[in-house]
């Protein structure tokens, strides 16, 4: 069971001296959680930067059911945090990825693979990676349940911005601004989120059928209140997640002509491996890749909810998440650029998963990556932490 | 007053007139879009904090961005500061005007631009009323859901700049948790959307940090708000109590009972008999405290959440429990909540309304102190409080025309807020810093990230043109002001209008 920390500060502090240290001696660190997520963003620009680790940062800070507030060190294991607040009955809603390091039991969708990622996930990195699970659409992204944090900036102050109170306006709001940060403006030290209550139950259904079928039904769905907090399909699969009590649930699919699946224990085991991201790792995508004979890679997509993908992408090189506004797609750099205008056009970012030097595909607008460069100015004026990860320009 | 602008402490500002501004802005803007002569400046003198007066040089009234841009463009190269503002609703003073400079008014920009309803959003002009989204989406079977207390004044505009609340945030969120993306005109000029309808953007959330940052960032010119449907069935509760810490605990209760409702309300005894007077709503006046709780989704999850709740209420202590019957009886049950202010200011010559925030464990802690420092100061308190989410708005009543209430007022209102910090709260939950808090602002934040802030900033706005003394206080006023509120009582008395 997770422990309670109580030299957080100490802690810190020693983070803080050693970001001092860098500073001074013009060193640059690779700031790193559980080193999951290695595969986000660019690659560092330096390979012999120093390695700063939240490790040492574990543990709850304080947890009381009832304010529905869990304030934990950066470093703590999203594993132990989820299995913390689920003996009270609660939840992390944005479902942060907690990515697999082992052979994950797939069930009946027949795609799996030993995990090629080494490291476990932490909260810090989810909260730096800005990546929130199969609920997003309905729950709400990482910041909606973002509350507070404590940050080292690049010049090795320690700080505290937000708090553990739901609503909070006196300053600027750095707390929920650091979701995406991936590490380059502050090593996130501990977090303060929101969490809820979890659902009495959930129900899957799951069914042959096109996506285009599938994103028609989850229009239908979103325009009435329906307890979805799913909406997935692969390989010709359509998956969907139903939460709340026995009695809504139940209404629901009933008005909706809906069954559960014949086996919910397997479509349990899908939404896991959608979480542990085991479905779409990569030993399956090089497997993928070396039947086409072709230099793929894994990207995902994120657009507007109900896009549909197919029409860009053939069925076996995608999943769908979100609702239609998440795509993990396997496809080339070059035929990506090729279909820019079309991706352009569907308002769609391509987030780039692979061991490159590519954070997204399209570079941010002139104004935001202006103002990029003048934030790490703001907060990290000597270029310590994590240079070029987000961008080539710092 | 402690929160008057002095240059030499909170920076110098460059002190334009009225004519050489009207002839600057008048080479690029229509004249109809400046307004200078006296008449014309004054309304524009306060927000809702009315007791900070300062009239602007000249007010600019854009009707495109276009004009935002030439404004921001021009006004950056000649070092004129800016203040923007929404429908001046605000109750911190953060549209405050600054002597010498523009006051930006974004009211002529209020139109509804387009709504995607098989998504849920609508594009809007920063200048359309918070309310006026919902009106125009009920057609749709959708609606906005922030809803503070001004929404039938107050602009989405100001909203976002505020990140305004309201009794609905515990389920729906605060205005950050329901805008996509924003479209935002930098001090330079340059103009660009921040967020996206993709449902992720990458790079840090600056729609985040835009949210709450009182104008001093940039002019929001475009939001594209989230609108949810209309819930099948509201259910609407008042409920009694004839203790205050009994209702306190309850509302902690029905958290840990795993119900999260849209609106979790409570009032004390002296707000209940005030509102009762007032809007003749039913409340029991015999209660020391009531909870107005709603609940609202598909129909089976509603009734499974009444049951739960009925019993939480219950094995908490409560004396009654009643359901609204029908919309009517709830829209009573609401009358007395959403008028508690007016009716206050009944059985008061004045009051002054705070703002802070504390984890909902400390209710009963900071009922206490409030109940404390009342006997104290020999001032009363009507308490009313979005108990869901740790909101308070203490009322501190007094009379302005006794000078030394008035000032026992403030120094109570300063006790209040550096107790919220104690508890682990903050000092503004949704009102907002602007120029009301600036000296709290040194007791919450250490110097460190009181320079963070002022680094952030001038990323934004390198030459301090945007609203630049209002949210962050320098470290010379911390060192001048910072902890006066605690020992005395100079801070500057808000007399609040409320809607």
């Amino acid at each position: 069971m997770l422990e309670s920390v109580t030299n957080l500060d100490e802690q810190t502090q020693t983070l803080a001296e050693a970001v001092r240290a860098a500073s001074s001696s013009d060193t640059r660190l690779n700031v790193v959680g559980g080193n999951s997520r290695s595969w986000l963003g660019r690659s560092l620009a330096n390979n012999h930067d120093e390695v700063l680790s939240t490790e040492s940062l574990t543990g709850v800070l304080s947890y009381e059911p009832s304010e529905l507030v869990i304030r934990v060190g950066a470093g703590t294991r999203i594993a132990d945090i989820t299995a913390l607040l689920d003996s009270n009955q609660q939840m992390l809603a944005f479902e942060p990825h907690d990515i697999a390091t082992s052979t994950p039991s797939v069930g009946t969708s027949g795609v799996g693979g030993v995990s090629t990622v080494e490291g476990v996930s932490t909260i810090g990195g989810a909260i730096a990676s800005g990546m929130a699970g199969a609920s997003r659409p309905w729950l709400g992204e990482v910041k909606d349940h973002v509350l507070g944090l404590g940050l080292i900036n690049g010049a090795g102050e320690a700080l505290q911005f937000g708090g553990q109170v739901m609503k909070n306006v006196a300053g600027y709001d750095v707390s929920r601004a650091m979701v995406g940060s991936l590490g380059c403006f502050g090593v996130i030290t501990d977090v303060s989120l929101k969490v809820l209550p979890k659902p009495q139950l959930e129900k899957y259904v799951s069914y042959d059928g096109a996506l285009s079928s599938l994103l028609e039904l989850a229009k239908r769905l979103d325009a009435g209140m329906t307890m979805r907090t799913g909406v997935a399909w692969k390989s010709g699969v359509a998956h969907l997640r139903f939460s709340g009590s026995e009695r809504a649930v139940a209404e629901v699919m009933t008005s909706y002509g809906l069954y559960e699946a014949d086996s919910q224990e397997s479509e349990q085991d899908f939404w896991a491996s959608m979480s542990s991201m085991a479905l779409y790792s990569k030993p399956s995508l090089a497997r993928v890749a070396k039947d086409q004979n072709e230099e793929l890679g894994l990207w995902r997509l994120v657009a507007p909810k109900y896009t549909d993908l197919t029409q860009l992408f053939s069925e076996e090189r995608l999943t769908m998440d979100w609702a239609g506004a998440q795509y993990w797609v396997m496809a080339s750099e070059d035929e990506l650029l090729a279909m820019l205008p079309k991706i352009d056009a569907l308002g769609v970012h391509c987030y780039s998963l692979n061991e490159d030097n590519i954070y997204t595909l399209q570079a941010m607008p002139s104004v935001v990556a202006r103002l990029h460069s003048s934030l790490k100015n703001a907060f990290d004026p000597k270029g310590v932490l994590n240079i070029g990860r987000m961008s080539g320009d710092f | 007053m402690s929160t008057e602008h002095i240059d030499a402490i909170d920076g110098e500002i460059q002190k334009w007139s009225t004519e050489s501004l009207k002839r600057l802005l008048l080479g690029i803007l229509p004249e109809r879009c400046v307004l200078s002569s006296p008449e014309q400046r004054v309304p524009y003198e306060c927000d809702g904090l009315s007791v900070y007066r300062v009239i602007p040089a000249v007010v600019v009234l854009p009707e495109t961005k276009a004009h935002v841009q030439s404004l921001l463009k021009c006004c950056n190269e000649h070092g004129v500061v800016v203040v923007p503002r929404g429908a001046g609703t605000g109750l911190s003073g953060g549209a405050l005007p600054i002597a010498g400079a523009v006051t930006l008014s974004l009211s002529r920009m209020n139109k509804i631009i387009e709504f995607d309803a098989s998504r849920g959003v609508v594009r809007v002009e920063p200048g359309v009323r918070n309310l006026a989204v919902s009106e125009a989406a009920a057609k749709y079977g959708l609606y906005y859901a922030p809803d503070p207390s001004s929404q039938i004044a107050c602009s989405i505009g100001g909203n976002v700049a505020e990140n305004a609340g309201g009794v609905h945030c515990l389920k729906y969120g605060l205005t950050v948790n329901n805008v996509q993306w924003i479209e935002i005109v930098l001090a330079d000029g340059s103009v660009e959307r921040i967020g996206s309808t993709a449902l992720e953007t990458p790079g840090l959330d600056l729609l985040s940090l835009l949210h709450g940052s009182e104008g001093m960032l940039g002019v929001i010119t475009e939001v594209s708000l989230k609108l949810i449907p209309i819930p099948p069935v509201t259910k609407t509760l008042l409920v009694s109590f004839n203790q205050v810490e009994s209702a306190a605990n309850a509302v902690a209760s029905v958290i840990a009972a795993g119900i999260i409702p849209a609106g979790l309300e409570m009032m004390d005894k002296l707000a209940i008999q005030a509102a009762e007077d007032f809007a003749n709503a039913g409340y029991p006046r015999e209660s020391e405290a009531i909870l107005i709780a709603e609940l609202d989704g598909p129909e089976a999850q509603v009734a499974d959440e009444l049951e739960s709740i009925e019993a939480v209420f219950r094995q908490s202590g409560a004396m009654e429990i009643r359901v609204a019957e029908d919309n009517a009886q709830r829209a009573l049950f609401w009358k007395g909540r959403k008028s508690a202010f007016p009716a206050v200011g009944r059985i008061s010559p004045d009051y002054y309304c705070m703002d802070g925030t504390i984890p909902k464990k400390n209710l009963p802690a900071i009922l206490s102190g409030i109940s404390e420092l009342s006997q104290r100061y020999g001032l009363g308190v009507a308490n009313v409080f979005h108990a869901g989410d740790g909101n308070l708005h203490p009322l501190i009543l007094f009379d302005a025309n006794k000078a030394d209430e008035l000032a026992r007022a403030e120094a109570m209102g300063g006790e209040i807020l550096s107790l919220c910090v104690e508890l682990g709260g903050a000092i503004t939950g949704e009102h907002g810093v602007g120029r009301e808090k600036i000296n709290q602002m040194c007791v919450q934040f250490s110097t460190g990230e009181l320079e963070q802030f002022h680094a952030l900033k001038s990323a934004f706005d390198p030459k301090r043109i945007l609203n630049p003394n209002k949210n962050i206080p320098t470290l010379a006023r911390c060192a001048e002001f910072g902890h006066m509120h605690v020992h005395n009582g100079e801070l500057p008395f808000p007399e609040l209008e409320r809607f």
